[in-house]
């Protein structure tokens, strides 16, 4: 490790001097780049919402990502710092250190890699490694990779690795392969045909010792998946089927049954309208290089979702929807249309119409010949459990040159048993069903100034009640935004807890410098994952980014 | 040859899994020898009256005990969010948080890590102290056929007037230890009936429900105290006398002292022994 820092040290070195010299002598040693980015908070205790006394009083996150490049060669690394880590995220975040290295070629189609890296089979049922600093995310994969393009159209990817758990490595070895081909590359004449087809396959496996004194398990857990894309002028039409064989955890509870996943999605899209129907199914795809590993830690696989990822505050931090991997039927229809500009409802700028409608359901489950097995499950067999429903409408339409407005409607079903919980044998808060209004304003005052106003409400009289949600922002370009939130659940119905999250955040841009000050209250939430149940706890306090990149 | 390369692959990794057809349980191996020096190991096993979940870590904690007997130390530590009591209402009303709890929590991280979770041994998972409940048998199983390196023998009296216990703790190093060793003496109680949450229920509120071997209290603070100074050799042998006044809510026939000596630097723990105060 420490020669591998050294020879990083090297290279960064020599990169920097090359920088420099290139402009001196016309000679390529290569380029640095990379990006920076820390929080700092400083917390209050706050006894109404449940903010904890945080001993050290100031926490912060940070990381700085560097990538040395010259011609086929890349080289890269990142630090991380958790001094201590921030409220919110795993505790085994803990000190600082080198979390991600590696060295790149690529040369005569072939590309090799050592070190840490990210993949993603399809859409990443069999094998998806992602980085999400903000949530606390990176199974990424450290060991080596080879990719390979035989021939234009040809793709073929094979690695070996173990993945990332907090500055260590997971106990699992991934080994996976992954073919593609694309017959409008590969085949020369197809180049501009209407009919476009791409076929792909992928397999894994994980290997784990079995020591477990309670269960015989199997070591090696293998997973399989096939894909097609189908297109033909405007239509496309994209399938993807998964396959786990028997890998009992704790995620599942220790069941022997396989695993099952398919995701159908089907589009049309023109000018002006576009609409997307998809369907899937999962049934026990939850894949991980360690068997006892629980919340996001160390997953092998990334199950996509099938509804509308919300960006407006109460409709997506309030009854957020999950992918549950053990088991769900969804289907999501979302259609778009633009009304001419000109015509009565259009304007002069025309008017954006988009409707998005999305449901999820438990699979049906029955009992197996034994409890160790699992259960039985008919592949299109649904289950009358409600997970979630999503039917929302947006209309968007700009008034004039400086005014711009945003409607949307939303009406929503989620059961909080079992996607927060994880429970599926009681039900505690039931179906919470409810309706979410928004309206999005823009105002340009002048050419530098600008204000965004957003009103939300959230309509419910079960659980904690109905909130609502008031958004100022003022940007003065190019470098400065002021903004003013509050989030209040004026709906509890217990007086006391009808509080006002209240935050106000300052922000200075500066070419790709960004610092940012908020002070105010975030609310608590808990989120559970394979049998494990983790508190985000409230908070009171100043929080300070600066981030960067170069 | 190279286009074939992709397909060689995924055959091999085809080849790469073992389907088990059952029977899908070990057969107990463990001998529960209790008798003499052995190498006796502690879990911990932080949980709360509120964690849905917990229940699952408590009957592992079950299974590890039918099979190792009692080579294994175990103890529930009630901490963070998920063990704070309801101020109203009827149920979840008794705080089974301690100080000595809450400060091994913030210490080791695990209640802000997800509830059930805890430590085998204090055995580090790397570079974590904080164990799945799922892998404390695999944990267990790699630890508890070593030769043991100390032998810890504890001795009781109780005084059922006053409450008193008194108790002497003698260690005797079998094995040169090198670093710095502290000994704690903590007080447990067993079969609590008491709420707990079960999400595996309907309801999911149980009212009578065992809570087995809670921690109740340190006689020597939350970390201890030094045995010897410095590194430790074969045939080093100390005594230690302790003392508590058991809590009147506590059930005293229920109560055990539990002694474990551990590394100051790793936070490992070398041996650790349990007897009843009433014994």
């Amino acid at each position: 490790m420490k020669k591998l820092l050294l020879a990083l040290f090297c290279i960064a070195t020599l990169a920097l001097n090359a920088q420099q010299d290139t402009t001196k002598k016309g000679i390529d040693l290569g380029q640095i780049h990379g990006n920076f980015q820390a929080d700092f908070q400083y917390y209050n205790t706050d006894t109404l919402i449940g903010a904890p006394i945080v001993p050290e009083k100031i926490r912060s996150n940070g990381f700085m990502n560097l990538t040395y490049t010259r011609g086929n060669f890349t080289a890269g690394v990142r630090f991380e710092s958790y001094l201590n880590v921030l409220q919110g995220f795993d505790p085994r975040y803990k000190g600082t250190g080198i979390a991600n290295r590696y060295a790149s070629y690529a040369f005569d189609g072939l590309e090799i890699t050592a070190g840490n890296f990210y993949e993603q089979f399809g859409t990443g049922m069999v094998l998806r490694s992602y980085w999400e600093p903000n949530l606390g995310v990176d199974n990424s994969f450290d060991g080596v990779r080879v990719r390979f393009t035989p021939v234009a159209g040809v793709y073929t990817k094979l690695m070996v690795a173990k993945q990332r758990a907090f500055f260590d490595k997971g106990p699992g070895i991934v080994r996976a392969a992954d073919g593609e081909v694309n017959f409008n590359e590969l085949i020369k004449k197809w180049e501009d045909n209407k009919f476009r087809l791409t076929v792909g396959a992928s397999a894994a496996s994980i290997y784990q010792k079995d020591e477990d004194p309670i269960y015989i398990l199997p070591e090696n857990q293998a997973a399989f998946g096939g894909r097609m894309n189908i297109g033909y002028g405007k239509f496309n039409l994209y399938s993807e089927y998964a396959y786990k064989m028997n890998a009992p955890s704790a995620v599942n509870g220790f069941i022997y049954r396989p695993g099952q996943a398919l995701i159908v999605n089907a589009s049309y899209s023109q000018k002006g309208f576009s609409v997307l129907l998809g369907a899937k199914r999962l049934d026990n795809m939850d894949y991980r290089s360690d068997r006892t590993a629980t919340l996001t830690n160390l997953t092998t696989n990334f199950l996509p979702a099938l509804t509308r990822q919300h960006t407006y505050n109460l409709a997506a931090t309030i009854y957020p929807y999950g992918t549950q991997p053990n088991g769900e039927m969804a289907y999501q229809a979302d259609i778009s249309y633009k009304i001419k500009k000109g015509t009565m409802l259009g304007g002069k700028y025309g008017t954006d119409i988009s409707l998005n409608i999305s449901g999820v359901n438990d699979i049906e489950r029955s009992a197996a010949p034994n409890d160790t097995f699992g259960y039985n499950s008919r592949f299109f067999g649904v289950s009358k459990t409600i997970l979630f429903r999503d039917y929302n409408i947006e209309i968007s339409h700009k008034w004039n040159k400086d005014l711009k407005t945003n409607l949307m409607y939303m009406y929503f079903a989620y059961n909080k048993d079992i996607v927060q919980f994880q429970n599926y044998a009681s039900s505690v808060y039931g179906i919470i069903r409810g309706h979410i209004v928004v309206l999005d304003v823009n105002y340009k005052f002048s050419k530098k100034v600008g204000l965004h106003a957003e009103l939300q409400n959230l309509y419910t009289k079960q659980d904690e009640g109905s909130w609502a949600m008031g958004l100022l922002e003022l940007s003065i370009s190019p470098h400065w935004f002021i903004a003013v939130l509050d989030q209040y659940n004026y709906g509890n119905t217990v007086k006391i807890e009808r509080v006002h999250y209240v935050t106000g955040s300052v922000g200075y841009t500066r070419g790709a410098h960004r610092f940012m000050a908020t002070y105010g209250r975030q609310r608590a939430g808990i989120f559970c994952v394979g049998g494990v149940c983790r508190n985000v706890p409230a908070s009171n306090g100043l929080t300070l980014s600066v981030s960067t990149s170069f | 040859m190279k286009k074939f390369l992709p397909l060689v692959a995924a055959v091999l990794l085809f080849a790469a899994c073992d389907k088990i057809e059952g029977p899908y349980s070990e057969k107990p191996t463990g001998n529960g020898n209790d008798t003499g020096a052995v190498r006796r190991i502690l879990i911990e096993d932080f949980t709360g009256q509120k964690c849905g979940n917990c229940p699952r870590a408590a009957e592992t904690i079950e299974s590890l005990h039918n099979i190792y007997g009692a080579q294994i130390v175990s103890y529930g530590v009630h901490a963070g969010f998920f063990a704070e009591p309801n101020v109203a209402g009827s149920k979840f009303l008794t705080d089974y948080r301690t100080p000595v709890g809450d400060e091994l929590d913030q210490f080791f991280g695990n209640s802000a890590a997800g509830l059930p979770n805890g430590m085998v041994n204090r055995v580090q998972n790397g570079g974590n102290y904080i164990q799945s409940y799922s892998n404390w048998g695999t944990v267990l199983g790699q630890l508890i056929n070593a030769a043991p390196d100390a032998k810890i023998k504890i001795t009781n009296s109780y005084n059922a007037a006053t409450r008193q216990v008194n108790t002497t703790v003698n260690t005797t190093i079998l094995n040169d230890l090198s670093g710095n060793y502290k000994l704690c003496v903590y007080v447990t109680e067993d079969s609590i009936v008491s709420w707990q949450k079960d999400y595996q229920l309907s309801p999911q509120d149980i009212e009578f429900y065992t809570h087995r071997h809670l921690l109740r209290g340190s006689m020597n603070t939350t970390w201890g105290t030094a045995v010897g100074s410095g590194s430790l050799v074969a045939g080093d042998a100390f005594a230690g006398n302790f003392s508590m006044t058991l809590d009147a809510g506590w059930n005293d026939a229920h109560c055990s002292v539990v002694a474990y000596l551990y590394n100051t630097a790793t936070k490992e723990v070398v041996q650790v022994e349990e007897k009843k105060i009433t014994q």
